[in-house]
């Protein structure tokens, strides 16, 4: 799960691109297509339908890193219950 | 008696509005970028006196040319939109005059947007199969385009409008053309697709047609269409995926043995997505939205009917219908063409 590569793949821009960066507000291809890749990303990759409420809440790339560990978790969480 | 499907056929107002039309207006989106992202070209938009009646009779009107049957042979019309002629009377009731069905049949209206034709398909069954009526004519015709604010691209790069007419019978027989069915609803999500003004509850003003900027350069006020497109995606992966196994498993058939997949024409981002995470192979999958957009409750129709005309979907052929969207609501079934009916 690398946030980063696909948050560059979301925003079409090369993974270098992101280097140094911390905020989103620093990405102005952080657009609402951009968050929409974001999440077919991430459903695709992790299995995870993330809520664009959520999404927008983070104001950094470790914020979003968190969010991915915290629904990868409860995801988690829910299959080994459902077992 | 069983019901199925006799035949199609789809109308589509002249005037078309290209990507290229929509990228001279919104000049931050290329016309490149639109259609990757939408898969469409160009979408039809009915004129300022044309209204879904108009593009439901169109295409019956078709239909009924085509000799699948004649209108006096017609004892139900069903008519499914969001965008009816009049608050009352009834569409259908309209139609079934303009298309001379004879008095004795019934006639009604429904309200679904992106799931009405599934819908419409399970009530047809079920007037057809409990012998209330022996031909049912579906009408599903949408003119979103009133809806739409002029400078919100967010929709506009979308909706197309369509009427389709799908003619229903009930034959004897032993085999099954239609079902079984899953149905959802979720009304929590009302919001997120919506035209909050013009209904009672929020009736048209001065103050409601006033736009306000509504984030990433687009515009709309009260009296136009509202579409959250995040949460529309977040309900879509949440949803559709779900549907699928849960009609896979109340079918009882496998995945591999469905031969098409017609699902609502949302854009082809959206479709792309949900083809890649069900494992569905290209080939077998429908996209018909590049000439026409999505047209709502007429994308599942129009695509079967474009599918058919190409070859792809044939005699004895199996497809999963999926409708999705405003409501929320959903459904899904199996459809079946028989082998020796005219299409």
């Amino acid at each position: 799960m690398d946030v980063r590569k696909m948050l560059s793949q979301a925003m079409e821009l090369p993974k270098s691109k992101l280097t140094g960066v911390h905020r989103l507000s620093e990405l102005e291809h952080w657009d609402s297509l951009a968050i929409l890749n974001f999440m077919a990303l991430v459903d695709a990759n992790c299995g995870l339908a993330l809520s664009p409420e959520q999404l927008l809440e983070c104001q950094s790339i470790p914020d979003l890193e968190d969010l991915l560990a915290r629904a990868q978790s409860m995801s988690h969480e829910s299959a080994h219950q459902l077992n | 008696m069983k019901a199925r499907i006799n035949s199609i056929e789809y109308y589509l107002p002249e005037e078309v509005v290209s990507s290229a039309q929509l990228a001279q207006e919104f000049p931050d989106w290329p016309v490149e970028k639109i259609e990757a992202k939408t898969g469409i070209r160009q979408r039809h938009v009915a004129r300022q006196d044309e209204c879904s009646s108009d593009l439901g009779f169109e295409a019956a009107r078709k239909l009924f040319e085509s000799g699948a049957c004649r209108p006096d042979q017609i004892d139900f019309v069903l008519f499914c939109t969001q965008t009816p002629d009049f608050f009352l009377p009834t569409t259908a009731c309209l139609l079934q005059h303009r298309l001379d069905i004879p008095t004795s049949a019934g006639a009604l209206d429904f309200n679904l947007g992106c799931s009405g034709f599934v819908y419409g398909l399970s009530l047809a069954q079920g007037l057809i199969e409990t012998q209330q009526a022996r031909r049912v004519l579906l009408i599903t015709a949408e003119t979103y385009s009133k809806l739409l604010h002029p400078l919100d691209k967010s929709v506009r790069t979308i909706f197309g409008d369509a009427g389709a007419a799908t003619l229903m019978e009930g034959v004897e027989s032993g085999d099954n053309f239609l079902g079984p069915f899953v149905f959802g609803t979720d009304g929590s999500g009302a919001k997120n697709l919506i035209v909050p003004a013009g209904g009672m509850r929020c009736p048209r003003t001065a103050e409601s047609a006033v736009a306000v900027e509504a984030g990433s350069g687009n515009w709309r006020a009260r009296d136009n269409l509202h579409m959250d497109g995040a949460k529309i995606f977040e309900f879509t992966l949440k949803t559709v995926p779900l549907c699928v196994s849960r009609l896979l498993e109340k079918s009882g058939a496998r995945i591999e043995a469905i031969d098409r997949f017609i699902f609502h024409q949302a854009n082809q981002f959206m479709l792309e997505h949900l083809r890649k995470k069900l494992a569905i192979r290209p080939e077998r999958f429908s996209l018909a939205l590049r000439d026409c957009g999505n047209t709502v409750c007429a994308s599942i129709p129009i695509a079967m009917k474009d599918d058919r005309d190409a070859g792809r979907f044939g005699a004895n052929h199996t497809a999963m219908l999926v409708g999705f969207g405003v409501g929320y609501s959903w459904a899904a079934t199996l459809a079946r063409w028989p082998g020796e009916v005219l299409m």
